[in-house]
């Protein structure tokens, strides 16, 4: 049977970062992974391509939602032919997953009885948690219906933060493991062996515009000076639940990974044709004037939205 | 050459002549004999009509296609076809349902029939594109709104401006949707076309639609084309805020005072195009009515820069061509113009006999729906469903009565009544509401208020 895993977690948190470890705890083991982004370029693909293990890409929607559900069903039935031990299924970071365990179930006539679903396992965003919890209900539905949670990011919070948040995710769910990371290191393979499916009935996910958020993406073929990409996110970031890419630089290609204040930039290897960064609104479609005007200031002919 | 010409003028730049953009939506098919339908539906068609519009009207810049629909049609909207006049939308599918659509559903290139219009497109854009400015039109995000969720909007603003917001949101992303698809078929200029932003105070677009529009008319500058935002209706206190919202443009119908409407954009250094009258003149008129029209136009206006002469909104399906060349001939030969209408003399529509119900007398209150076209306008379809969607809880105290000024009579009517902006409603001969649309419990009200009740 193929142990199924479902990663949730808002956007930034760590879900991607999650699955780079967990491929690594499960080096040796038959690993596949479905990972989702309701925007239309799949960046999280490109960063978890690796040897050996499958993947399957959704993008354009949550795979909870009608639009794109009859695609992550047909994956789910493609994958369950393939010799697997463990499979991840990455949400993406607005879902609502409460009918996860619904379609398991609605697929078995198709799958037989391969699938062992043991349930979500959610990555909460330690230093913004408090905050989105109490504005966005995907968020506080990706808890509620956990198997088990984990703190990421706690080297940005005081052990003060770290109580606050444990007890919140407490009260919106009290029987279950809660583990703190960095960076998503500890012991997953401990993380998911102690893992039960949660044993709240399933329903039917909820589709709020709060769980569509406008997504843009902003293109361009010729390279950028390093300190204008810099200045670039570092003006959109604050009015985006998350940013993330790659783009050409003059000193080489770079991934971007930024949500809220948090904003990185990775040296990146292998060669990507053109740069696509995704940029998730907090502020609606009024996000499209934001990004443009940056775009005036700091890369004026070299991106494009 | 007239695109030139346009794209001056919509660079704010001084022009050797007022520029012409006649738009001839489905009136474009009557030249060939197509039905609207017939016209909208299928490119030949389109294409055959749009180059006998060009060798007839001589435009300087003219629109591909002139069809709110389209979008709200590929979002779930049954559409009502008509012969002589754009579909109208029959069904909105949130009318009850107050939710935002799925962005799967997003207009692309071979959804509804957008096929049909960017073949169109590009022909058009082959044979006459290097003359000719070509405005690609699409539905502005608040009518869009509208479409989908249907007159309930209107109490929506009052009662969750935020979910009004976040649709018209939507309709924006869909409206840079169009706005690239119709970019890449080749269109120089993008209209914006919101006829129902004259039914929404200026505090109520600033507040729910500024952003949304702002965004749309960013995007169409960031591709380096020219922006255009299209009103119909009494959009006199409108005017400024839609300047806020940064189109390159703006266009205006014959309900907009427009040499006072150029004092705004003019602060604001944005075009202004507009208002020759649709109906009184380009429809019933005559050939001098016209040119006197457009030659009065051009003098109210002192600074001929950033000034378009176009008719106010779509033209009428039956629009005698011969009006229109008269339009064309007077733009562009204004002095030999003056010269042919020196012994003008106005036949006057007003005149005719027309009889004024007795209220007094009346059983019933007497509502009056004074509109352009229920079928065409938005406004006006949205304003006369106010009616008829009250009309259950109040058809034992009051009956309702609709007027179109496309019918010589009805236009009689409206002058002896002294309604001056369409489309409003009279109750018992009081104009009670003038380019508003008022909720079912505010219609409600008023009509008890009058029968005493």
């Amino acid at each position: 049977m193929i142990k199924v895993f479902l990663i949730t977690g808002f956007l930034g948190a760590g879900k991607t970062t999650f699955l780079k470890e967990a491929f690594e705890a499960f080096e040796g083991m038959k690993t596949g992974a479905v990972v989702n982004e309701f925007g239309d370029v799949n960046i999280d693909g490109v960063i978890l391509k690796r040897e050996g293990i499958k993947l399957a890409e959704l993008t354009g929607g949550s795979i909870f939602c009608a639009c794109i559900k009859d695609k992550f069903v047909d994956s789910l039935i493609e994958m369950s032919k393939m010799d697997l031990d463990i499979m991840f299924i990455e949400a993406s970071g607005l879902a609502d997953p409460a009918s996860m365990g619904n379609i398991i179930e609605g697929i078995k006539h198709k799958t037989g009885d391969v699938y062992d679903y043991r349930g979500s396992l959610c990555i909460a965003d330690g230093d913004s948690f408090m905050e989105l919890s109490n504005i966005l209900t995907a968020v506080k539905a990706q808890v509620e219906f956990a198997s088990a949670v984990i703190i990421n990011k706690t080297d940005l919070i005081g052990h003060e933060k770290l109580e606050k948040v444990r007890a919140k995710i407490k009260e919106i769910n009290p029987c279950i493991p809660i583990y703190g990371a960095v960076r998503c290191k500890l012991d997953i393979r401990r993380v998911i062996a102690d893992m039960e499916p949660s044993p709240k009935p399933p329903g039917e996910s909820i589709n709020t515009p709060e769980n569509r958020a406008e997504t843009f993406v902003v293109k361009g073929q010729r390279a950028v000076k390093i300190h204008a990409l810099q200045d670039f996110i570092k003006d959109i970031s604050g009015e985006s639940y998350r940013v993330k890419g790659f783009c050409i630089t003059e000193e080489g290609p770079v991934r971007i990974s930024a949500a809220g204040d948090a904003i990185e930039f990775f040296p990146w290897k292998e060669e990507i044709g053109e740069t696509k960064i995704v940029v998730i609104s907090a502020i609606g479609f009024r996000m499209m004037s934001v990004i443009l005007r940056s775009i005036e200031k700091n890369a004026k002919g070299i991106f494009t939205i | 050459m007239g695109k030139e010409l346009i794209f001056k003028s919509l660079r704010h730049e001084k022009t050797q002549r007022v520029p012409w953009v006649p738009f001839a939506g489905v009136h474009a098919g009557q030249l060939r004999g197509y039905t609207a339908e017939e016209m909208l539906t299928n490119a030949d068609n389109i294409v055959e009509s749009l180059e006998e519009v060009a060798k007839l009207y001589m435009p300087d810049g003219m629109p591909v296609i002139f069809d709110l629909q389209i979008e709200a049609e590929i979002l779930g909207c049954e559409l009502l076809w008509a012969k002589d006049n754009p579909p109208s939308v029959k069904t909105h599918p949130l009318d009850s349902e107050k939710s935002i659509p799925c962005t799967c559903k997003f207009p692309s290139a071979d959804s509804g029939r957008i096929p049909v219009v960017l073949e169109a497109m590009k022909r058009v854009k082959s044979s006459l594109g290097e003359e000719i400015a070509l405005y690609g039109l699409l539905c502005g995000p608040f009518t869009l709104a509208s479409h989908l969720r249907g007159s309930s909007i209107f109490m929506d603003m009052v009662k969750d401006p935020e979910y009004v917001k976040d649709l018209i949101g939507y309709c924006g992303q869909a409206a840079c949707r169009m706005a690239d698809l119709y970019m890449k078929a080749g269109m120089d200029v993008i209209a914006v076309v919101d006829p129902l932003i004259s039914q929404v105070s200026p505090k109520h677009i600033e507040k729910m639609m500024l952003e949304t529009f702002t965004a749309v008319f960013d995007y169409i500058r960031s591709r380096e084309r020219f922006s255009c935002f299209f009103v119909c209706g009494n959009a006199s206190k409108q005017i400024e805020v839609m300047c806020k919202t940064g189109p390159d443009g703006i266009s205006v119908d014959e309900n907009v005072d427009l040499p006072k409407a150029k004092e705004i954009t003019d602060r604001y250094n944005i075009n202004i195009g507009g208002n020759i009258p649709l109906t009184t003149t380009m429809l019933h008129g005559t050939q001098e009515d016209n040119m006197k029209k457009v030659i009065d136009l051009m003098d109210s206006v002192s600074d001929h820069t950033n000034f378009i002469i176009s008719p106010g909104c779509d033209m009428p399906y039956a629009t005698p061509p011969e009006n229109t060349v008269a339009c064309a001939q007077a733009v562009k030969n204004p002095e030999r113009t003056r010269e042919l209408i020196k012994n003008y003399q106005p036949e006057e529509i007003a005149h005719m006999d027309i009889e004024i119900p007795d209220y007094e007398a009346s059983e019933k209150v007497i509502i009056e729906l004074f509109l352009l076209d229920p079928e065409q306008c938005a406004a006006c379809t949205y304003m006369l469903a106010a009616v008829t969607d009250a009309y259950e809880d109040i058809k034992d105290m009051a009956e309702y009565r609709v007027y179109k000024y496309f019918i010589k009579e009805d236009i009689a009517r409206t002058a002896k009544m002294g309604v001056k902006n369409l489309p409003s409603i009279c109750v018992n001969g009081d104009i009670r509401w003038i380019s508003i649309i008022p909720s079912k419990e505010e219609l409600i009200n008023v009509i008890k208020e009058y029968a005493g009740k």
